[in-house]
């Protein structure tokens, strides 16, 4: 089970390692304003890395691996994602208002963003096969994105960010729990 | 071993292996109590099926060219002379029934057939 | 000596398919060739016999020890290569069999790199940039790697140039040599199959319709054709493919029986031909 969460995490990090740094320089550079809003996003980017590839998963299955462990392994990184990048953030919302001249990083930190998140997508969804669950993800992350957007204009507490954040994370667990029962990972259709 | 097998033919490969090792073996190329290889190296070597050699390995063995001993593989059966006259005179009526049924088939007589096998043989 | 695979009924039911129940035996050191048509179910067994799907009954045995899905011990003995072809695309051909060597004790490099050589794989190449044939050789080098007894193989050759292809048959028949591998092969193109197997199975609409020793059906099935004085004919189970005035050209499983039925309705001209495998299935697979 670990040399699979290994390797996924050195295999993200190959992938995705090198925009992350400067990401987050720039992220602490463009304010406290635009941070509270990326702080969700990210978090689902987050969560998203987790869901991983579903082709890999078919592949860890062909692996002399037990089935629960695979699925763990996928519970574990979710929650290690989650945790860490909410760490992560809570440190840097107390180095931001210290820093000036936030502006000037706005839009080059929401290009990146907006780039990291397509990869991310296009990485988890390319893997998907079964149509239906590629529409419920896509549908997913649209809806929480609103969520988060509509009550950043309600107001600016943190704990109601938190909250919805932790609500998809643990409606995705449930997802992947119910899976547990049955180790079908890609029901074939015939035609 | 070397044997040469296609496909593109119309004697199945259980035959050709069977009549290739059997024209070894009377012809004296392979010797009375040599070993023949071992039904799997010669199913590798030759690109055939498994069963495919121990099919023709039974037949040589039914006929009493090579005879098995168990753990140790498959020998070239000792033949004496009229044994092999025996085999080497089937196989040529093998060879000369289909051409003598064509022959009555299509109205040639006896005798206008040992005419021909009698011109064949003057001139061999 | 236990069997490589023993099927019993096997049951997967799907929206508009259903597979089985299958029964099905391999032997150790026998190729199996695996032939149906398009949908029939070979697939699906396959992936069975992985522990890719869950049956929804029967039993799967991989020399004698049950496929369970928390079970690992039974993957150590099953290659398993489909059309999937699965890989961290953004890493090198090498980084990924790194990851898969580190999962089997038995894992053998020498072999490993006999066959990168063999099949001509760049071995720094990353999986994104091979092309599908490329990719399938790569799936074959990671299946055959660590020497497994019973080779699952769900059409490999799907994608491979000539060159390719004769290079996997060839390594097939190498590992045939052992008398302890198992091959099962499934397949719809022939002639990869009918010199390397041993026996043939051949699935219609998810059920078994005959398991039996190649030789048997080579050495059975002919095409007779042959005049019938009379047009008296006395046929069983021969399929008549052409009739004109008197003459008759037809099929037989089993020509000495048809022989001796038509030397006593007195036919004439008879001529006897063989059939190869391809010909032989598909009167097989269409027989109801």
């Amino acid at each position: 089970m670990w040399k699979i969460i290994k390797t996924e995490y050195y295999y993200m990090y190959n992938l995705y390692g090198k925009w992350l740094l400067p990401f987050l320089v720039l992220l602490i550079l463009s304010g406290k304003i635009f941070f509270d809003f990326l702080f969700n996003y990210i978090l689902i980017a987050g969560a998203v890395l987790t869901l991983q590839n579903d082709n890999r998963y078919y592949m860890y299955q062909t692996l002399p691996i037990k089935y629960v462990e695979i699925a763990y392994a996928r519970i574990i990184m979710l929650i290690i994602n989650f945790t860490v990048l909410t760490l992560l953030f809570y440190i840097i919302n107390i180095i931001v208002p210290l820093i000036k001249l936030r502006l000037l990083f706005l839009s080059v930190t929401s290009l990146i963003l907006i780039r990291l998140y397509t990869f991310i997508l296009f990485d988890i969804i390319s893997g998907m096969r079964n149509k239906t669950k590629k529409t419920m993800y896509i549908l997913l992350f649209a809806i929480t994105l609103a969520a988060i957007i509509f009550l950043l204009f309600l107001g600016q507490n943190r704990i109601q960010y938190y909250i919805i954040a932790w609500i998809f994370l643990l409606t995705v667990i449930s997802i992947k729990t119910f899976k547990l029962k049955e180790f079908v990972v890609v029901k074939e259709q015939y035609k | 071993m070397i044997l040469n097998l296609t496909h593109l033919s119309n004697i199945s490969l259980q035959e050709q292996i069977y009549q290739q090792i059997r024209s070894m073996i009377l012809s004296g190329d392979l010797q009375t109590n040599s070993l023949l290889p071992s039904i799997r190296k010669l199913a590798r070597d030759g690109k055939v099926s498994v069963i495919t050699v121990q099919r023709a390995y039974e037949l040589l063995e039914k006929e009493g060219l090579i005879i098995s001993h168990r753990g140790k593989g498959f020998f070239v059966n000792k033949l004496d002379t009229r044994k092999k006259k025996m085999l080497v005179k089937k196989r040529i009526i093998e060879k000369i029934e289909p051409a003598i049924n064509t022959a009555i088939n299509e109205g040639i007589e006896k005798k206008e057939l040992m005419e021909i096998i009698k011109k064949i043989l003057d001139e061999a | 000596m236990e069997n490589s695979l023993t099927i019993t009924k096997l049951e997967k039911e799907f929206d508009d398919f259903i597979l089985g129940p299958l029964n099905l035996e391999l032997e150790q050191g026998k190729v199996t060739g695996y032939i149906g048509p398009n949908g029939a179910g070979k697939t699906t067994t396959m992936q069975c016999i992985a522990g890719l799907i869950k049956p929804d009954k029967g039993e799967i045995k991989i020399f004698g020890k049950q496929n369970t899905p928390n079970s690992i011990e039974w993957k150590y003995n099953l290659g398993y290569v489909d059309d999937k072809h699965i890989f961290y695309e953004k890493w090198s051909c090498a980084q990924n069999l790194k990851f898969f060597s580190q999962f089997y004790p038995n894992w053998d490099w020498d072999f490993a790199n006999e066959l990168i050589k063999r099949f001509e794989i760049s071995l720094n190449k990353k999986v994104t940039q091979l092309s599908t044939g490329n990719k399938v050789k790569l799936s074959i080098v990671r299946a055959l790697s660590y020497r497994p007894k019973l080779l699952i193989l769900d059409e490999p050759t799907i994608g491979l140039d000539p060159i390719a292809r004769t290079e996997l048959l060839n390594i097939l028949f190498e590992i045939i040599e052992n008398n302890n591998n198992a091959i099962f092969y499934s397949t719809h193109i022939l002639s990869d199959i009918d010199r390397l197997a041993d026996e043939l199975i051949f699935i219609i609409n998810g059920k078994i319709k005959l398991q039996a020793p190649k030789e048997d059906l080579l050495e059975k099935w002919r095409t007779i054709s042959f005049k019938a004085p009379n047009n008296q004919v006395d046929l069983n189970n021969e399929i008549i493919i052409q009739i004109e005035n008197n003459y008759y050209k037809i099929i037989s499983p089993d020509y000495n029986e048809t022989l001796k039925r038509l030397q006593k309705s007195e036919a004439q001209n008879i001529t006897v031909n063989r059939m190869n495998i391809d010909e032989i299935s598909v009167q097989i697979l269409k027989q109801k």
